[in-house]
């Protein structure tokens, strides 16, 4: 059984490429599984679609979800994550360029654990990220539901 | 003069008897008389009986005169007969006889002489009779004549009369003579015409105007006294005298013909009364109504008066045109019959095309049942319905009028047409509501814009930072610097983004306001700053206990804004400055912020502007310093305002550079 599993919920190239590099910057050698929009991710999670028969025991340590997404974003994603006792207690940590309130509230009320803005300069996007392994990866305790 | 029974007439008809009654008795006595003489012819000394007729004749007559009369027949006849030489016995000789016969004679003229006297005597008495008795007469009709003319004088009308033909005064009252300010020698004897306006003049009147007499003024006069002279009496004639200072006086005269006995028109008695005061008061009440009339039919907004039955007695100009219906058509209608509507799409007046609801016509209903209670209603909403079927949105007010007595007489019902009004509110709503929208677009744009912007942003940043890192060794210094530069540029368009996006939340926050004690925000952000940077030491000086009303989130943006920008530019000063309190009653303020709203103000004593630049001041990305000598994106400021405005205030900056810099802004 695998441990420490990172999944990264993004859609845009760029952005991911950029996240793997701060990652990788940060050493950070956990194994990385990418969805490109909520219902890849659900599908991971669920183990349907292209993931249908996948071992539902291993789950991701953290989730970093991303808030504009095509077909399901991320707020919605965040509600089937949170509506499913499999999924229920997993940590996600909102990862997006949106500092809206009502984006906040509204993640902030569907259960998010964190909500973190993308910084524009890549050296702060770099300590973010190292941050936020750090606290979710290392420092938080969390119970495994399965 | 038949009824006339007076003391004298019957004392007279009572001595004709007596007379009638002495006549009888005296030839009765002169027959006796005869008879004896015959009887006694032969006998002396019957003479003396001669005389016993008229002795018997004067005491019958009861008269003194009579007797004297007897008495002195005595010795005439006596005389007579000496003289004739006749003796006793020679009576009945011829001479006797003559004798006898001449004495008989004698008693019928002494009678005769006497009857004559008493008729005298009777007649002369009726006559002082008739004389006393006129005297008292004209002593009664004397007192009587003063008793009325002691009336007369007391009369508050004046009175004068005149006598017929030339109308000569023959009596004045004390009140006419006043009211002419002639005396009364100079009217009694003198005509009318001593007091009556002369034709072609013009006068003054007691009234305060003036009046040219004309030929029409005369006619008109002349008529009403060929009316006196047939029907005998005048009632209310209307005219002018010439009173005191030549100033016509208008009266009332009431004038009656006086007839003599054989009803022929001896003169005529005026009764004149001073109108002046009734006029002056009839003009000043027809001033009044004039006044009103005007006030009424000059409104520019309906005016409907209504009896206590709520029945239409007048519309003003306004109301016609703005119901279309004749006065005719209105007067006696139900007032509330024009105010009457029911649901469904109307055209209004002012061509506008409105959609009125049950529920609108059941709030105009619920509005008008306040006046059946209170009797008033006021500024209230409502529509009239326009003859030609369009609506008038009128702003309505009805009120009941009383009486001294305090009965309702009717209501006055005052509409004003707000149609065009109305269109004008419902068509700058529609553009207040479509600009709103515009602007809730804009700024969701401006909104989507940032948050995409960002997104690339990251990417610049981002790959640049990594082909600077990985392959800087095969890179040449000049790449790299501008790998930095690229990096820099993107970071400082980010905060640009952000500062945007930090101007478009202030717009779009939803405002809550509350007491703010803005010295407490401004000691906290102080603080702060003082944290962030201990190495600075600024003396800060805060007024206490400054409250406001607005946005605490908002209110603490503006402050930190403000202070932030005082620390950020007295960065270079040796000893800095900064305060917040209110504004002195000194400070500079610009045209237009001369009210009297609470001015705050933050001051330092930085590097300040230049003031021919301070209208840029407050506007988005305007800088008035170099970056490299203070960072910043230039929205602070404009931040600054927005919140001001949202507050309904205003901000201004002065500055004196190096010296005082203050920013103001009311809320």
């Amino acid at each position: 059984m695998q441990k420490n599993i990172i999944m990264v919920v993004e859609d845009n190239e760029d952005d991911l490429e950029l996240t793997l590099r701060a990652f990788a910057k940060n050493n950070i050698l956990n194994e990385i599984v990418i969805a490109r929009d909520g219902v890849e991710a659900l599908d991971y999670l669920f183990g349907t679609g292209v993931h249908e028969g996948r071992d539902l025991r291993v789950m991701p340590e953290v989730i970093l979800l991303d808030l504009n997404m095509p077909r399901m974003g991320g707020i919605e994603t965040l509600r089937k994550i949170r509506g499913d006792k499999r999924t229920k207690l997993l940590p996600v940590v909102v990862l997006t360029s949106s500092d809206e309130e009502q984006d906040m509230t509204e993640s902030y009320e569907c259960g998010v654990n964190s909500y973190i803005r993308k910084p524009v300069d890549f050296n702060q996007f770099v300590d973010s990220v190292k941050q936020l392994s750090l606290y979710w990866m290392v420092l938080n305790q969390h119970p495994h539901t399965s | 003069m038949e009824n006339n029974t007076s003391p004298a007439s019957k004392k007279s008809n009572g001595m004709r008897r007596h007379e009638r009654n002495s006549r009888i008795l005296f030839i009765l006595s002169l027959l006796a008389y005869a008879l004896l003489m015959f009887a006694t012819r032969e006998q002396s000394g019957t003479a003396i009986l001669a005389f016993f007729p008229i002795v018997i004749a004067a005491v019958c007559w009861g008269w003194k005169g009579g007797l004297i009369a007897g008495l002195c027949a005595f010795p005439v006849n006596a005389l007579v007969l000496i003289a004739i030489g006749v003796d006793w016995h020679g009576m009945l000789n011829p001479i006797g006889l003559v004798g006898h016969a001449f004495l008989l004679f004698q008693g019928l003229l002494i009678g005769f002489v006497i009857d004559l006297y008493k008729q005298r005597r009777n007649a002369e008495q009726h006559l002082k009779f008739q004389v006393e008795q006129n005297a008292a007469d004209i002593e009664r009709a004397q007192a009587a004549e003063h008793q009325l003319k002691a009336v007369l004088e007391q009369s508050a009308d004046g009175i004068f009369i005149t006598e017929n033909q030339n109308r000569t005064i023959v009596l004045v009252n004390q009140a006419f003579l006043k009211m002419t300010g002639l005396s009364r020698e100079k009217l009694i004897g003198n005509t009318t015409l001593c007091f009556v306006p002369e034709i072609g003049k013009t006068y003054r009147t007691t009234l305060g105007d003036k009046i040219t007499i004309d030929t029409q003024y005369y006619e008109d006069n002349y008529d009403i006294l060929q009316k006196l002279l047939t029907d005998g009496m005048v009632k209310g004639w209307e005219y002018h005298i010439v009173g005191p200072d030549d100033k016509l006086v208008p009266i009332e005269a009431n004038v009656t013909n006086m007839l003599d006995q054989q009803d022929q028109r001896i003169g005529a008695i005026s009764v004149v009364r001073d109108n002046t005061g009734h006029k002056l008061a009839k003009k000043e009440l027809s001033k009044t109504n004039d006044y009103l009339n005007n006030i009424i039919e000059n409104s520019v907004d309906c005016i409907l008066l209504s009896d206590s039955t709520g029945h239409i007695t007048h519309v003003n100009q306004a109301g016609i045109e703005m119901m279309g219906y004749t006065l005719d058509e209105m007067i006696g209608k139900a007032a509330m019959e024009f105010f009457a509507i029911e649901e469904g799409q109307y055209e209004t007046a002012a061509g506008d095309s409105i959609w009125l609801s049950t529920k609108d016509i059941e709030a105009v209903y619920g509005r008008m049942s306040e006046f059946f209670e209170a009797g008033k209603i006021s500024n209230y909403a409502s529509y009239m319905m326009h003859k030609n079927g369009r609506l008038v949105e009128v702003e309505h007010n009805i009120s009941l009028l009383y009486d001294q007595q305090g009965e309702i007489v009717g209501s006055v019902s005052m509409a004003r047409d707000r149609s065009m009004r109305c269109r004008m509110e419902r068509e700058l709503s529609r553009q207040t509501e479509l600009l709103s929208q515009a602007n809730r677009e804009l700024e969701s744009f401006a909104y989507s814009v940032s948050h995409d912007l960002r997104a690339p942003l990251r990417s610049i940043s981002g790959f640049s930072t990594a082909l600077e890192e990985d392959f800087s060794a095969d890179l040449p210094d000049e790449a790299r610097n501008y790998l930095q530069r690229i990096q820099k540029a993107s970071t400082r368009m980010g905060l640009l983004i952000d500062d945007l996006l930090n101007l478009s939340r202030v717009s779009r926050y939803n405002m809550q306001r509350e007491p703010v004690d803005l010295s407490a925000l401004a000691v906290k952000i102080i603080e702060q700053l003082r944290e962030q940077m201990p190495e600075r030491n600024v003396t800060c000086t805060i007024q206490p206990d400054i409250m406001a009303t607005g946005d605490g989130h908002l209110l603490s943006i503006l402050l930190e804004n403000l202070i932030n920008n005082a620390w950020k530019y007295t960065g270079r000063e040796s000893s800095p400055k900064i305060t917040f309190g209110y504004a002195d009653k000194d400070d500079h303020r610009p045209p237009g912020h001369e009210d009297n709203a609470t001015v705050f103000c933050v001051r330092d004593n930085g590097v300040g502007f230049d003031m021919a630049y301070v209208d840029k001041l407050f506007t988005p990305f305007q800088r008035l310093h170099a970056e490299k000598d203070f960072p910043g994106t230039g929205i602070g400021l404009a931040t600054v305002q927005r919140i001001a405005h949202r507050h309904g205030g205003r901000t201004w900056a002065h500055s004196t550079p190096k010296k005082e810099t203050s920013f103001f802004f009311t809320l």
